[in-house]
């Protein structure tokens, strides 16, 4: 229950700041004739409510403890790695960087290196036959 | 009029085990089930496309009470209202009968969602040719209301929505067609893909939260379904006691379909709300696990009617079958039934024949292929995952740079998910924001900036006072008996 209230914060933390770009971006749009408000109305209105929403959960939780439980680490590798995918899949194709990223899910997911090799393996082939062959997806 | 060719039955049929063997492997839900579908269905054409998610969506819901039995572990969030009674019921009886007593109901609560869908659906739509604008506005006020009041945590619910309707906000507005938040990337000027922030909502954040919870994804270990004679007890025996059960069966299901119906809820409402009710009564496991399942079945028809008729969808399935209509060139509403007359009745034949013959005889099969399925590791299964969601992503628009996006918005979901915010509103969110621009800016450009206008048209006045009383409501229904009915806060996240 505690790391939950960690990421509470955060995702709370993160409705104030979109909240704030929002409203901040919202000033340059351009404005109805008449004066009257054009497409920075809804976002604004978005705005207001993440931020006044973001800051009420904080408030609600300032005074209970929270701590991380591990595991982190594993989840910010991942996800460095999918912004990789758009590179690995002009080097590799299609297939095989679905097979590797299966590979890479299962091994960081703790399963023995052969069996991450076989599911790779397995993605690859069904994404070749599916996606590539009979779908007609090019990569 | 050909309304089930034999590709739409495959694709049925295909869809309807595929759903099925999703929703009973606990940690595969039905909507990533869906996510991980929609990149291939939408190279198939509406036909094929919607028999398959109609498949999907209806046995996946059903098959969540399969893990249940087999491993006393939900498939899906509305399983878990009476899985301790299912498991019960499979341990003390036989797995069989228990999954008789799941799929049976199961069958029967859909078929009577589906009534009232036919119904439901031509009423509304009639109704909605008369709405402009002004009533539409209202009408998705209400669900983004609802939606948010759903949520145990008001202020999450209020963050979920938010964050998903500024998420459409990016590109042309829906009103005047002025770029928005784009950065001067021209990939952004359609708005951030749908489909591609479902995989990443749906399949990154799962793959993600199994890499931060590690080695506790143990692989379960599954009971039989028994021995002897498992037919007589999954139809005879089963099939007797819905029999001896029918006044509550047809009281469970009318619930079902009136929760499935309402916006912002869904079928984990509906089967939480059927089966806490039966236990109050001090009903019998298998009495609880009857309403539950008959329940979350009949909400799923139910689900569709608000869906078909007027484009606003009931719970996160819903808006994902939205979004795919619309990738298909389908506008759903009126229009829907105006010009598309021949879907809507493939779609209604597609229920029925889910729900007589998929239902009870793919319920059995898909039983007998999970509980080998089982014995591989929910971390072989995530992995996989991972690579299918990559894919999918990119396959969708060809578009390597759709890439980036999954992992921004693979981010933002696990921080959600971890966070306990409910990721379906965010999902909702994106689908409704756009409706609500749209027809608030329609509606003030016509009458200059008047908003006394959406208070002047008899029927646009009687919602915005359906709004009024259904916040009041909830909030006192809130203060009261909601804390009593058990209520599931981190399985609807």
């Amino acid at each position: 229950m505690s790391a939950q209230r960690i990421w509470e914060r955060a995702a709370a933390l993160l409705a104030v700041a979109l909240g704030t770009l929002a409203l901040v971006l919202s000033r340059n749009l351009p404005q109805m004739e008449g004066g009257y408000p054009g497409p920075a109305l809804f976002p604004s209105i978005l705005g207001a409510l993440l931020v006044f929403s973001g800051l009420g959960l904080l408030w609600q939780g300032r005074r209970e403890k929270a701590r991380l439980e591990g595991g982190e680490g594993r989840v910010l590798l991942s996800l460095l790695g999918l912004a990789l995918a758009p590179w690995l899949l002009s080097q590799m194709g299609l297939a095989f960087t679905a097979g590797l990223y299966a590979l890479a899910g299962a091994w960081l997911l703790g399963v023995r290196f052969g069996t991450a090799l076989l599911t790779g393996g397995m993605v690859a082939l069904l994404v070749y036959t599916v996606f590539q062959r009979f779908l007609g997806v090019q990569g | 009029m050909n309304f089930l060719s034999p590709e739409a039955l495959l694709a049925l049929l295909l869809g309807s085990l595929y759903g099925a063997i999703f929703g009973a492997i606990p940690g595969l839900t039905a909507t990533l089930a869906i996510s991980l579908a929609i990149p291939v269905l939408l190279f198939l054409g509406p036909e094929v496309a919607l028999a398959a998610l109609i498949g999907i969506t209806a046995t996946a819901i059903f098959a969540g009470d399969i893990g249940s039995v087999l491993v006393r572990m939900p498939g899906t969030p509305a399983s878990a209202a009476y899985t301790e009674e299912l498991h019960e019921v499979a341990r003390r009886r036989s797995p069989a009968f228990a999954l008789g007593i799941s799929a049976l109901p199961s069958a029967i609560g859909s078929l009577i969602g589906l009534g009232f869908l036919v119904v439901g659906s031509l009423g509304l739509v009639a109704l909605a040719r008369q709405f402009s604008s002004f009533e539409y506005f209202w009408l998705v006020l209400l669900g983004i209301l609802s939606g948010i009041l759903a949520v145990p945590r008001v202020l999450k619910g209020a963050i979920a929505f938010g964050l998903g309707m500024l998420l459409a906000t990016i590109g042309y507005d829906p009103a005047l067609g002025n770029p928005r938040f784009t950065f001067g990337q021209r990939d952004l000027l359609g708005g951030i893909d749908f489909i591609v922030a479902l995989i990443a909502f749906f399949g990154v954040s799962e793959v993600l939260y199994h890499l931060l919870h590690g080695s506790r994804g143990q692989s379960p270990h599954p009971q039989g379904l028994g021995r002897g004679s498992i037919l007589s007890q999954y139809f005879g025996e089963a099939g007797r006691y819905c029999w001896q059960e029918r006044g509550s069966l047809a009281r469970s299901s009318l619930l079902g379909t009136f929760v499935g119906f309402l916006p912002g809820a869904g079928s984990d409402i509906a089967a939480w709300i059927s089966s806490n009710l039966r236990r109050m009564r001090k009903g019998r496991p298998e009495q609880v696990a009857l309403d539950g399942s008959s329940a979350n079945n009949a909400a799923v028809a139910g689900a569709w009617i608000p869906a078909m008729a007027l484009g606003l969808p009931g719970d996160t399935l819903t808006a994902i079958l939205l979004g795919m209509f619309l990738a298909l060139g389908i506008t759903p509403g009126p229009e829907l039934f105006n010009k598309h007359g021949a879907l809507v009745l493939q779609i209604y034949l597609a229920f029925f024949l889910v729900s007589v013959v998929m239902l009870p005889l793919g319920g059995y099969l898909s039983a007998l292929i999970v509980q080998n399925l089982l014995k591989i590791p929910t971390r072989v299964l995530m992995g996989a995952v991972l690579g299918l969601c990559v894919v999918g992503a990119y396959a969708v628009n060809n578009n390597p740079s759709d890439l980036y996006l999954l992992a921004v918005l693979g981010a933002l979901g696990f921080v959600l998910r971890q966070g306990g915010f409910p990721l379906g509103l965010v999902v909702l969110g994106m689908v409704l924001g756009p409706l609500l621009e749209q027809h608030f800016m329609v509606s003030m450009i016509k009458t200059h900036w008047n908003l006394l206008s959406f208070f002047e048209r008899p029927l646009a006045l009687l919602l915005a006072i359906l709004n009024v009383a259904m916040v009041v409501g909830v909030l006192g229904f809130r203060r009261g008996w909601w804390a009593a009915l058990r209520w599931p806060a981190e399985e609807r996240a």
